[in-house]
């Protein structure tokens, strides 16, 4: 599932990032194969929303979160 | 005679306290906050110890060597075309993952470098430790623990910088064959890789193997990481502070709402808690006047400095509690952390008017000063974007406009209206600001795509000498540059109020009609009728294309000519008794009022800020059309407003 697709409060790790514009600003900023990351707050109109990796919290739009292909996991916060 | 011995580069993830060192380490002072991308282009300062001397360079922050908006652009750039001594790198501790993806990028480049760790602290309230010496073993660093906020550990750091004989570090990332050159059959050194990057177009192959690269780094590190850091012990008391607070702050409808509500306190504070220090220092000015007007037994001296001097400098001056106020508000804002949370809740809005989050910060430094907000879009990645947001950032009230408004509203408005008035042609400005950028977003195709994925920072409590510092450079430029127009405008004005032509002869006169200014102020009156104002408004209007500011300080001066009880008023009661000779009608009336705001609320009267765009967009076609469109809209909606009104 899409990154934008899991609810606020939910964990997820990341599986694939598909290859477009924003994968090496994605990348940069934390978001790569393996990495667990939580859902940490969603804007009005869940757009942008704001995820928890590591010991930072990155917001991003939904347009930037479909390109994230995640699976659910346990709640690491 | 100093020696000058190197330059030091000053280089660090965007918020983590470069800024701050910078003017530890130089003694300079600027601008600080909480939130990525304050510093968007090089700054300059010495450092210097008995005879020796660097030159250090603040450079705008970055995650990675690989450069996604213009600001980033400038590291890389100074980092590969020009030579450096040593690279001062300023590390997050509390984010010490993504700190040292930059670290090794630097440290492979083979200049020497010293990292000092900042927001240690941080880190302990996390519960968080770090072995400092096997991290220093394992990335081959020296490591100098500090604290730029406190002072603490400087002079450590100093001198290491000047006394030690830094080495560059061992290169970090094992795989030279992502650099190899298909063609040459050569290997790029990894700063030769960086140039070749900047001068060719991004393309697929090209991004794959930057990609590769960082999720390479990101996998050392993760282990490195995982050797060196620890739990002291569970501390999850901050952190819940800080989820709650976003529960409520980016809450999609609380969030909002309590915006709005820091919105209308920030105005109501700058009308109400502003005036009480601005009376003193109004009545201060009306006493000196008093005494000066007696000083002497010249009377031409007398007159100058009561008349011309003193009035055109108390104009300007009583405004200064209002500009800190507003500096104030807007640090206490940037450094809590709270401007990025706006950021997050404006950015679905921002899009619609063809920015985007990062634009927030840009428009509302524009509240202060359109100059540096017009510098800060270089954070801004696409040229679209970018290209809305300075052209939008004139129509933000900038402080030059706060002493205009606030002379006018105290004069013409009525006592309850006033800071709902305040808050109005704030949001005018908003409106037009944005209104503009939908009309240029609709009809300007781009193929670039823009993104927002910014960090939002933690919260922090306001730094007083940080808030000192942006308050202090908000006001002393206020001071010197509206204080250098004033003082000559002031003089010249004088000279043209106290003299004329009387029988083809130059003549002092005290009629103020016979006066130079008078001749000039009537030659401008027919353009400036319909819109309600008589020539005394008309030459303060004009004086004002030098600087908004002096419009204050040109009516204080003329109408000190006019008035009967010269010494015994402040500036604001003298404006406010004026009457149109005849009709006996008060020259500053609702209509004539309003009709005056929404003039300032759009003509821009700043040379500076035309320089601005000039500079940021490369051409003077945007300051021509925005100079035209504004001062279109002002006229425009001054004749609307006074023609309905009156």
């Amino acid at each position: 599932m899409r990154l934008d697709e899991i609810a606020e409060g939910e964990s997820a790790t990341i599986i694939a990032l598909l290859n477009n514009e924003f994968m090496l600003k994605l990348v940069e900023m934390g978001f790569y194969e393996n990495k667990m990351l939580t859902v940490y707050s969603k804007a009005i109109g869940q757009d942008p929303i704001c995820v928890q990796i590591g010991h930072a919290k990155i917001m991003l739009r939904k347009s930037e979160a479909e390109g994230i292909i995640v699976q659910k996991c346990q709640s690491v916060l | 005679m100093i020696k000058k011995t190197g330059k030091i580069l000053l280089i660090g993830n965007p918020n983590s306290g470069k800024s701050s060192l910078f003017n530890c380490l130089t003694g300079t002072y600027q601008k600080v906050a909480n939130y990525p991308g304050v510093t968007t282009e090089k700054k300059s300062g010495q450092l210097i110890a008995g005879d020796a001397s660097f030159e250090l360079i603040d450079l705008p922050g970055c995650y990675s060597l690989y450069p996604n908006s213009m600001d980033e652009r400038v590291v890389i750039s100074e980092l590969v075309q020009s030579s450096c001594d040593l690279i001062i790198f300023v590390a997050d501790a509390s984010n010490l993952h993504r700190s040292l993806l930059l670290y090794t990028q630097l440290a492979d480049c083979k200049i020497p470098i010293i990292m000092a760790l900042n927001m240690v602290d941080e880190l302990t309230r996390k519960g968080e430790v770090i072995n400092y010496e096997l991290l220093a073993k394992e990335i081959d660093a020296n490591i100098y623990i500090c604290n730029a906020k406190k002072n603490e550990g400087l002079d450590a750091l100093k001198s290491a910088i000047f006394k030690e004989n830094i080495k560059a570090p061992e290169l970090f990332f094992g795989n030279p064959d992502l650099f190899r050159n298909k063609n040459t059959k050569s290997y790029l050194n990894y700063r030769e890789w960086h140039r070749h990057c900047l001068g060719t177009k991004p393309n697929a192959i090209i991004e794959n193997i930057k990609r590769k690269e960082i999720i390479d780094r990101f996998n050392k590190i993760e282990k490195i990481i995982a050797l060196c850091m620890g739990k002291t012990q569970k501390s999850f008391h901050r952190k819940q502070v800080s989820d709650s607070f976003d529960k409520f702050l980016l809450h999609p409808i609380f969030g909002y709402g309590f915006m709005l509500l820091i919105l209308v306190a920030v105005f109501q504070i700058l009308f109400t808690l502003a005036s009480y220090p601005m009376d003193w220092i109004d009545g201060f000015f009306v006493m000196l006047s008093e005494k000066v007007s007696d000083l002497t037994t010249q009377p031409f001296v007398n007159k100058f400095m009561s008349q011309a001097i003193i009035p055109g400098v108390a104009g300007v001056l009583v405004f200064i509690p209002q500009i800190a106020l507003l500096f104030l508000m807007n640090t206490i804002l940037e450094e809590s952390g709270y401007l990025a949370r706006m950021a997050f809740l404006m950015d679905r809005f921002m899009r619609k008017f063809g920015m985007g989050g990062k634009s927030i910060l840009p428009l509302l430094s524009g509240n202060a000063c359109a100059i540096p907000a017009i510098a800060s879009t270089r954070a801004i990645p696409t040229h679209k974007e970018r290209l809305i947001t300075i052209l939008s950032i004139p129509f933000m009230t900038c402080s030059a406009r706060l002493p205009v408004y606030t002379l006018l509203i105290t004069v013409t408005i009525p006592s309850g209206y006033q800071a709902l008035t305040l808050l109005g042609l704030y949001l005018i400005g908003l409106f037009f600001a944005l209104l503009l950028s939908y009309i240029i977003s609709k009809n300007l195709d781009t193929e670039e795509k823009s993104f927002l994925i910014m960090e939002l920072p933690p919260y922090r409590f306001p730094s007083f000498r940080n808030i000192y510092q942006n308050v202090r450079n908000a006001v002393i430029p206020f001071v010197k540059t509206a204080g250098k127009f004033i003082f000559t405008i002031s003089i010249l004005l004088w000279f043209l109020a106290s003299y004329g032509f009387q029988n083809n002869q130059l003549k002092s006169t005290d009629q103020i009609e016979d006066s130079f200014i008078a001749s000039i102020g009537h030659s401008i009156e027919p353009a400036i009728k319909p819109l309600g104002y008589d020539w005394k408004i008309g030459v303060s209007l004009f004086t004002s294309f030098a600087a908004r500011e002096v419009f204050v300080s040109t009516l204080a001066t003329l109408y000190h000519f006019n008035s009967e009880t010269d010494t015994e008023q402040g500036i604001i009661t003298k404006i406010k008794s004026q009457t149109h000779s005849g009709t006996n009608k008060p020259v500053f009336d609702l209509a004539s009022g309003v009709s005056l705001l929404l003039f300032y609320a759009f003509a821009l009267q700043c040379f500076s800020t035309l320089a601005a765009i000039r500079r940021e967009t490369g051409t003077w076609k945007y300051a021509i059309f925005s100079f035209w469109l504004m001062f279109a809209l002002a006229y425009g909606s001054a004749f609307i407003a006074y023609q309905v009104l009156s």
